[in-house]
């Protein structure tokens, strides 16, 4: 069985993948589909999902974003013939067309803000012993919850009314503890210094408390769809 | 772009590459066996600041209102 392994969606005749190779080590080309040139490789199999396939997934990306603004297809969308793939694209056209206007000329970075302690304040350790104990513990945990929602719509508001002047748009992913907010921010090329100033003044100011950290520019995954 | 993989940096190009971008059919079935050495944020909650702030402000935030977010 061979099929193909779409990595992402740029504007048709904007530049052919070279020196770049896809999963398995297999050369990348560009499949055109109606406007877009579609960047695959033909894979024996779906593909497994493991770090090395991730990276190399990252790799064909960032190679095809520095030839024109391209569109990121998520991990793993396998098609068993380049008549399946077309299909599929042309299904989502006037997605992927809103897409590519939404991210062209732009990166993305993250912030990712994370509680000091491993220990989740959701956690009991003690078991109720009858009914009235376990409504009091069902009490508390609730209030944690509540506390911890405000904590993290706080958090979000506090980063946001640093890189507001310098940030196009925004995403923002609430954690599981240790984890609390991770926030994607879709910027302009151009506007990486900027950026990288506003958001380290969130970054002074959070850090006696929390775990920051800033990652990026990045291919703007979290704005493809 | 983002080419020094210390492991933060990892969970965030898994949690991008994995989770994020155009949905174009056919995905895999994710196992996270082979990756186990990092936390895939599957059950997360998309919002934005603003409406985190509002909804805070009002106070009808609770974590259960919303369905998670899950990959395929």
């Amino acid at each position: 069985m061979t099929g193909l392994h779409p990595y992402c969606v740029a504007p048709a005749g904007k530049g052919r993948p070279i020196d770049v190779l896809g999963l398995s080590d297999r050369p990348v080309h560009a499949h055109r589909v109606g406007p877009f040139d579609v960047w695959v490789s033909h894979e024996a199999s779906p593909p497994a999902l493991d770090l090395a396939g991730v990276k190399r997934h990252h790799q064909v990306v960032v190679a095809a974003m520095s030839l024109a603004t391209a569109v990121p297809v998520r991990f793993g969308a396998w098609a068993p013939d380049a008549r399946v793939l077309e299909q599929r694209v042309l299904a989502r056209r006037e997605e992927i067309e809103a897409a590519a206007d939404r991210v062209r000329d732009k990166v993305e970075f993250g912030v990712r803000v994370e509680e000091r302690s491993i220990r989740s304040t959701l956690e009991e350790p003690d078991a109720p012993q009858d009914g009235r104990g376990y409504l009091r513990r069902l009490s508390r945990v609730h209030a944690a919850r509540r506390g911890r929602r405000t904590l993290q719509a706080d958090l979000a508001h506090r980063l946001d009314s640093c890189v507001r002047a310098v940030r196009c748009d925004e995403r923002v992913l609430l954690l599981d503890a240790p984890g609390l907010i991770a926030t994607a921010h879709l910027v302009g090329r151009g506007d990486e210094e900027r950026y990288r100033e506003s958001v380290e003044e969130f970054v002074r100011d959070a850090r006696s408390s929390y775990r920051v950290h800033v990652t990026g520019p990045w291919p703007p995954y979290s704005f493809a769809s | 772009m983002a080419d020094d993989w210390n492991d933060m940096t990892l969970v965030e190009l898994v949690n991008r590459v994995v989770d994020r971008g155009v949905l174009l059919g056919g995905e895999i079935t994710i196992s996270v066996a082979d990756i186990d050495l990092l936390h895939i944020d599957l059950r997360v909650l998309l919002t934005s600041a603003d409406r985190m702030h509002r909804l805070s402000k009002g106070g009808v935030a609770s974590p259960g209102a919303h369905p998670p977010k899950v990959s395929p």
